[in-house]
């Protein structure tokens, strides 16, 4: 079982999909006028946090030693990919919603998302989004309030084109957004898949599967993965994912025109099951 | 050997309104942020910050330096 | 950009204490004289659908920053009502009479609202004026199922909550308000 499902989850059930996780008070009795939060400036600095061990990258042993660090850290801000299938029911359980920008892509390709060409990706949750005020460098260019129903056609319009679907905590198991998210400018993805920071996002409860009778080797799954998880094998005329690489983002099987592609459990494969 | 990526912070005093070297990077390698965050403000873009991260994965093809109109970018190939 | 206080007002919450001193209530029980107990409910009862009274008329007319984009929020997607009004005017009650900083929430979703309280103030005065055997009757619970039930009645819900934990038996207590 996935460890935070161990951990977090309700009976057996996926961590994400219990209501506890998103559970948090209105009000605290005494509001301190000073109460810091480190959490929003490590946030928005993001990436800087992480140059130290990315300087260590030709020294090994180093950078083995520190990556341990790093490893722990993640343990509070964690994050897994899920498919559009729990997301949806993920937005049924919290509550509030809201649509907010990405704060990846700031950092990384100094982008605010604001407008027709790059309308907002992230959905923040839970109470804290009442306070969003509080840090507006966290929230610049404010925040929009979705319904249930909104929310759901956020995720599928941004899942649709190719983003994955991942969920993050702040304080885990607190789960506080929704991101929709792609290499390289989501640092989730690139911290796991380049420096190995497992914690930080785990592969989601599904792996994909091509069904090699319907597949006309068309090649459009190939482009979508953000995971470099699928290539064209040229003798079969097939495409091919390597299950062990994949993390059941869900991506190609929207990609593909003949529906060859399906999302399995992961659990059902006894290879993959401890996999995460 | 990763290469020794500096950028002169005087010569970059608004790097988030630039954000050249940024978005032309084709391995994604800088990142710009926000070097305080207070509650109830908006952080200054005198207060913002470029930095090369993900140097490991420069391939010195040179275009951050080439794009940079103020010369603050230094790449020096091959180590410490 | 303005500076928002996002705390409940102090004023309130402080007059709300005062108003609703567990240990004075409780003194007023008369625990310890035989046939009481089921005065005793009565008055519990009373207490708790007053404190809920006095709770939702002082608390909507103090509107904390928290509260007004909440309202605004729930005007733009037509959601939310449950659980966080609810959710609102309980923590509103028990923080004016309960020694803790937060209520422990289990659970706010648009389905549940869930939350604990591991000490109990009230709890703790009939503990300390009619010893240990009369609090583990629990007959305070009609106090907290009163608050629980006049806060939903007032915002239209009909809802009946449980107690799914209690201080007697587990050294907390839990409500689950959950929608068919
Ligand atoms: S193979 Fe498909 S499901 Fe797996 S990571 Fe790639 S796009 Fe996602
Ligand atoms: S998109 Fe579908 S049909 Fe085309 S190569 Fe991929 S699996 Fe095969
Ligand atoms: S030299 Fe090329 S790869 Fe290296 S940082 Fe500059 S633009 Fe990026
Ligand atoms: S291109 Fe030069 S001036 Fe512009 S942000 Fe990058 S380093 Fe600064
Ligand atoms: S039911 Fe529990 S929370 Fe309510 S008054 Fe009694 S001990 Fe306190």
């Amino acid at each position: 079982m996935c460890e935070l499902c161990e951990k977090y989850g309700d009976n057996g059930g996926r961590w994400y999909l219990n209501p506890e996780n998103y559970a948090r008070p209105l009000y605290k009795k005494v509001e301190k006028e000073k109460e810091k939060e480190p959490m929003i400036l490590t946030e928005l600095q993001g990436p800087f946090y992480y140059k130290p061990l990315i300087e260590l990258k030709d020294n090994p042993e180093a950078f083995e030693k520190m990556r341990e660090g790093y490893l722990k850290f993640h343990e509070t801000m964690s994050g897994q990919v899920v498919s559009l299938e729990d997301a949806e029911k993920m937005v049924e359980i919290a509550h509030p919603i809201a649509r907010i920008d990405c704060i990846c892509r700031r950092i990384t390709r100094a982008t605010l998302e604001d407008g027709e060409q790059r309308p907002r990706s992230c959905l923040g949750l839970g109470v804290g989004m009442f306070r969003w005020e509080e840090w507006p460098e966290r929230y610049k260019g404010g925040v929009e309030f979705l319904s249930t129903e909104e929310a759901k056609e956020h995720i599928e319009h941004w899942h649709k084109r190719g983003m994955v679907i991942t969920i993050m905590t702040f304080g885990t198991p607190y789960i506080g957004g929704i991101c929709l998210c792609d290499y390289p400018d989501c640092l989730a993805i690139r911290m796991r898949l380049d420096y190995g920071i497992k914690p930080f996002l785990l592969k989601g409860h599904q792996v994909a599967k091509v069904n090699y009778e319907e597949c006309t080797g068309c090649g459009t799954c190939v482009q979508r993965c953000q995971f470099g998880a699928i290539k064209m094998e040229v003798t079969t005329k097939k495409s091919n994912i390597d299950m062990t690489r994949c993390f059941g983002c869900g991506v190609c099987t929207y990609a593909c025109p003949q529906d060859a592609i399906s999302l399995i459990d992961r659990e059902k494969l006894p290879g993959l099951k401890e996999e995460w | 050997m990763i290469p020794q990526i500096e950028i002169d912070k005087n010569k970059c005093p608004t790097p988030y309104e630039c954000k050249k070297c940024l978005q032309i990077c084709p391995q994604a390698i800088f990142a710009v942020a926000p070097t305080k965050v207070e509650r109830f403000k908006e952080t200054a873009p005198e207060d913002y910050e470029v930095q090369a991260v993900f140097k490991d994965k420069c391939v010195l093809c040179m275009d951050c330096v080439k794009v940079c109109p103020t010369g603050a970018i230094k790449i020096k190939v091959g180590g410490r | 950009m303005e500076k928002y206080n996002f705390g409940l007002d102090e004023e309130m919450v402080k007059a709300l204490s005062e108003e609703f001193a567990p240990l004075n209530f409780v003194k007023t029980l008369k625990l310890s004289q035989p046939h009481s107990i089921e005065d005793a409910r009565a008055s519990l009862e009373e207490y708790g659908r007053e404190l809920a009274r006095r709770s939702i008329e002082k608390g909507e007319k103090k509107i904390d920053r928290v509260y007004r984009v909440m309202k605004k929020a729930m005007e733009k997607t037509g959601e939310m009502k449950f659980p966080f009004i609810p959710q609102r005017y309980l923590e509103i009650a028990y923080l004016s009479i309960q020694p803790f900083r937060r209520l422990r929430i289990v659970a706010n979703s648009s389905r549940i609202l869930s939350y604990r309280l591991n000490e109990c103030s009230l709890y703790k005065a009939i503990e300390e004026q009619y010893g240990k055997k009369a609090a583990n009757k629990m007959v305070c619970k009609s106090a907290c199922f009163a608050l629980i039930e006049e806060i939903l009645s007032h915002f239209d819900f009909d809802i009946k909550p449980s107690l799914e934990a209690s201080m007697a038996d587990d050294g907390k207590c839990q409500f689950k308000i959950e929608r068919k």
